[in-house]
């Protein structure tokens, strides 16, 4: 897809030291997601912030800058806690952040770290009532002598202020490390997963959760496959997915059992025997499962590769994308310094003709399921100003034939990851999380989905 | 490369280079793929490399947090795959390798402890070397380390752990345990330096899996299956150095066996090593049955001593030089045997594999146990070759003399 390559891209980021090379751990970014609407985008870090951006109503004095995100909100939503009985620390990082959709005039989300989910109200107060009988302005209690004649407070406009409160807090209900939540089509129920087990709650119930999807073994020591995602189909409330750490997809019918441990259909595609090695397994790993727009199709992302598969096949994936294949003859290197357990996401654009995820040295490839075509691109600073078009990158073999402003496999910087990207639900807008900056490209010549 | 004369096959041609063959196969090969010749070589390299590096993930010291449960499984099953792949491996050795030179009975009793010494560094060695090694197979016991005679008497519980064995001679000396150094000459090479915590004194189920780990060709499905995973449910670290000690111990156990003297000072060597509960009775165990049965090996192999390797033996076994004359035994055991094919430089291997990776991480050299025999004899043996990959290991049997020194209070 060349369209983005033609637009202008904004560049928002942050970084509290934005001129040095110094990143604070706390603000590593860590999820990143648009509301239903693509108004607001909320990212989470490391140390369990979450900021809220919001997308600037369209003015029409200054074409450039409509449509531009602005911090909106920000609010630490977890803080470090110490689980005593195993003497480990529970990190604050947040793991996933899900909004839910718009009921009245505030914003819900849903945000968790490896133990707690947290549902969080986010409202706007723009007014506030003026002339109060028993208090003065500053709020003191007025002497009750000095009250001649009773007045009726007034609603006055005042600044903007945006209050975000804790409504809900689930906890309690996973022994390991929450990575995924889901909300529900029906708008009241939603699913958190953990490495073994996936919970559905009900948002208004916080001391009691259902289990529908229990993977332990009886003896741990059996244990050799882990659930990494999993996610609700957008238009069947009973409907939903998970991978597992061995590459396969599950797609379970909540009617058919209380316990959904049978699956209603198993996606695995065969292994390629000619493509075996010892890191055959680790690769396969699936660190992220999301359902098209339409609820036809699931994207998944392996270590390598990005697939689709349509729901009604499941004995291999519709398309295969090689994101990074390149890494292929490097993965004893990448399993000995660990990269090889990045967990890398994937997102649809809105009229799921597009797929798009992160890679290395804070490169990010989009596919274009319809042509076929590809393309890297690069998000940092260095390599575009503000309202410049984004290059398209390319990596070469190492030795091989390279052109100007080409990358050598040797010399990507693998400490550089884009591992959480989001898609404007219905616009060319893209959020790219590299390290500690958020990134927000547009597609200004196509807003329009075609 | 493969020493004069010897003839590459075909397959090897088409490899090419031998750093783009072991990138190659590492991505191509890997758990049931077992290409020939040269491949094969690298093959068995890397699979051992890899086992290394999955070790020491599992078991490296993590601050506060608890690390991924992905991560533990993923390498977990790893580590099986690989171990099944050698236990295979192992069950069909016997019969793939040529007859090697059989010595006299009293000696074969002294190798069936052999292979599980040994056989922890013939499995990181290339294909040649392990032909040397006179494979055979002791018959299945439920502890992987005691022998199929004492299997009657010693009726350890698999998942319990270590068999306690009455308290005899430890006979692997004490400062090869706590040296995390001079282990690493004798077992599988680590890649640069993990963080190495302090060992907690852990649960025995954790070092008899590493034991079994160690001796693949001892075949112990059980114990094996059942206490490797158990790094899974056990939320406590593992002594880091375990793996590298209970392979020097393997080693070692048999050397020092073959010295008469070190039978006659338990005391002294239990109480060497104070913070290792674990380790040393691990080593009993070991210990424990290869000393009855290779009391008559260490007679027959005195008598075939050079004379300066016998007094070297009969001082106290403390010394360290008596330590290195046992494995001056080794090379004259072996002297025999064509060696022309042990020519085959490690560091080339290692090297490639580090210069392929770039930026990413070296992956130190892979030694082979045929050079640390050939380096360690030789200053006892005169004029040999030097091996320059086993200047690092020189260093190490220094420092363990030193220790020594200072442990012993000489």
């Amino acid at each position: 897809m060349g369209e983005d390559t033609d637009a202008p891209p904004t560049l928002n980021h942050r970084g509290f030291l934005p001129d040095h090379n110094y990143v604070t751990e706390a603000d590593i970014i860590s999820t990143v997601e648009f509301n239903h609407t693509g108004e607001l985008l909320a990212t989470g870090d490391k140390g369990g912030r979450v900021v809220i951006f919001q997308r600037e109503p369209e003015s029409k004095c200054e074409p450039f800058s409509q449509g531009e995100y602005n911090v909106y909100s920000t609010f630490q939503s977890h803080e470090p806690e110490f689980d005593y009985l195993k003497s480990l620390e529970i990190e604050e990082k947040i793991n996933k952040i899900r909004w839910l959709p718009q009921q009245n005039a505030a914003h819900f989300l849903l945000s968790t770290n490896d133990k707690t989910i947290k549902l969080w109200k986010v409202s706007e107060r723009d007014k506030r009532p003026e002339g109060y009988n028993l208090k003065d302005e500053e709020g003191r209690i007025k002497d009750l002598s000095t009250i001649t004649s009773l007045q009726v407070p007034v609603l006055m406009p005042m600044d903007l202020m945006v209050e975000v409160s804790p409504r809900r807090v689930f906890a309690n209900a996973h022994t390991y490390h929450v990575n995924s939540i889901s909300v529900n089509s029906d708008y009241q129920t939603y699913m958190s997963a953990d490495d073994l087990r996936i919970n559905l709650w009900h948002l208004d119930i916080t001391d009691r959760s259902f289990n529908i999807v229990d993977i332990k073994p009886a003896n741990m020591e059996d244990l050799t496959e882990v659930i990494t995602a999993a996610e609700f189909h957008p238009h069947h409330c009973n409907l939903f997915v998970y991978s597992s750490s061995k590459g396969t997809l599950r797609l379970c019918d909540m009617r058919e059992a209380a316990l959904c441990d049978k699956h209603s259909k198993l996606f695995e595609e065969p292994e390629d025997p000619s493509a075996r090695s010892f890191f055959s397994e680790i690769i396969s790993s699936v660190s992220d499962v999301k359902f098209s727009h339409s609820g036809r199709y699931l994207l998944t992302r392996d270590y390598l590769t990005a697939k689709v598969w349509d729901l009604n096949m499941e004995s291999k994936p519709l398309e295969t994308y090689q994101v990074h294949d390149y890494l292929r003859s490097k993965l004893c290197s990448l399993y000995e310094n660990d990269c090889i357990f990045d967990k890398f996401e994937c997102a649809w654009n809105g009229s799921d003709s597009v797929i798009m995820t992160g890679a290395y040295n804070n490169f990010f490839r989009m596919f274009d399921r319809n042509t076929k075509r590809d393309v890297t691109l690069e998000a940092s600073r260095e390599s575009s100003k503000p309202r410049a078009v984004l290059k398209p990158r390319r990596v070469c073999a190492a030795g091989g034939k390279r052109r100007k402003d080409d990358i050598s496999v040797d010399s990507l910087d693998f400490t550089k990851k884009i591992l959480h990207t989001a898609w404007h639900p219905t616009e060319n807008i893209i959020a790219i999380a590299a390290t500690n900056n958020l990134y927000i490209f547009q597609d200004k010549l196509n807003s329009e989905l075609h | 490369m493969f020493g004069k004369g010897a003839k590459r096959k075909l397959g090897e041609d088409e490899e090419g280079l031998e750093g783009k063959t072991l990138e190659g196969s590492l991505a191509g090969g890997g758990f049931g793929f077992c290409p020939e010749g040269l491949s094969k070589v690298s093959y068995t390299l890397q699979r051992q490399t890899i086992f290394n590096i999955s070790l020491m993930k599992l078991y490296s010291h993590r601050p506060l947090g608890e690390p991924s449960l992905e991560r533990r499984v993923l390498i977990n099953n790893m580590l099986r795959r690989i171990q099944d792949e050698l236990k295979q491996e192992g069950s069909l050795r016997p019969l793939l390798l040529p007859p090697s030179p059989q010595p006299d009975d009293p000696m074969d009793e002294g190798f069936r402890e052999a292979p599980s010494s040994f056989g922890v560094l013939s499995v990181q060695v290339s294909q040649p070397s392990a032909l040397l090694m006179p494979t055979i197979v002791p018959p299945p016991s439920p502890h992987p380390m005691v022998p199929p005679n004492s299997q009657a008497s010693q009726a350890c519980p698999n998942h319990g752990g270590v068999c306690l064995a009455p308290l005899e001679a430890c006979l692997t000396p004490a400062s090869l345990l706590e040296e995390d150094g001079t282990d690493s000459a004798f077992c599988t090479p680590t890649p640069p330096t993990p963080p190495m915590s302090p060992p907690t004194p852990q649960p025995p189920p954790l070092p008899s899996a590493l034991l079994s780990q160690t001796a693949p060709r001892v075949p112990a499905p059980a114990s094996s299956n059942d206490c490797l995973p158990s790094t899974l449910s056990d939320m406590e670290l593992a002594p880091p150095t375990a793996i590298t000690r209970t392979a020097a111990a393997n080693a070692n156990t048999e050397t020092t066996s073959l010295a008469p003297t070190p039978l006659t000072q338990p005391s002294p060597l239990e109480t060497l090593s104070p913070a290792h509960t674990g380790l040393p009775r691990d080593c009993r165990t070991v210990g424990v049955k290869p000393e009855a049965d290779s009391v008559l090996l260490a007679d027959a192999r005195c008598a075939e001593l050079p004379p300066a390797g016998l007094a070297d033996i009969s001082s106290s076994s403390s010394s360290p030089s008596g330590f290195l004359s046992d494995l001056a035994l080794d090379d004259v055991l072996f002297a025999d045997i064509d060696t022309s094919m042990y020519d085959f430089d490690p560091c080339t291997t290692g090297g490639a594999v580090g210069v392929a990776a770039g930026g990413i991480t070296k992956l130190s050299p892979v030694v082979t146990a045929d050079d640390l025999l050939k380096s360690l004899a030789s200053p006892y043996s005169g004029p040999a070759p030097q091996v320059s990959a086993n200047q690092p290991f020189k260093i190490d049997l220094t420092e363990l003399d030193h220790i020594m020194e200072v442990l012993v209070g000489s």
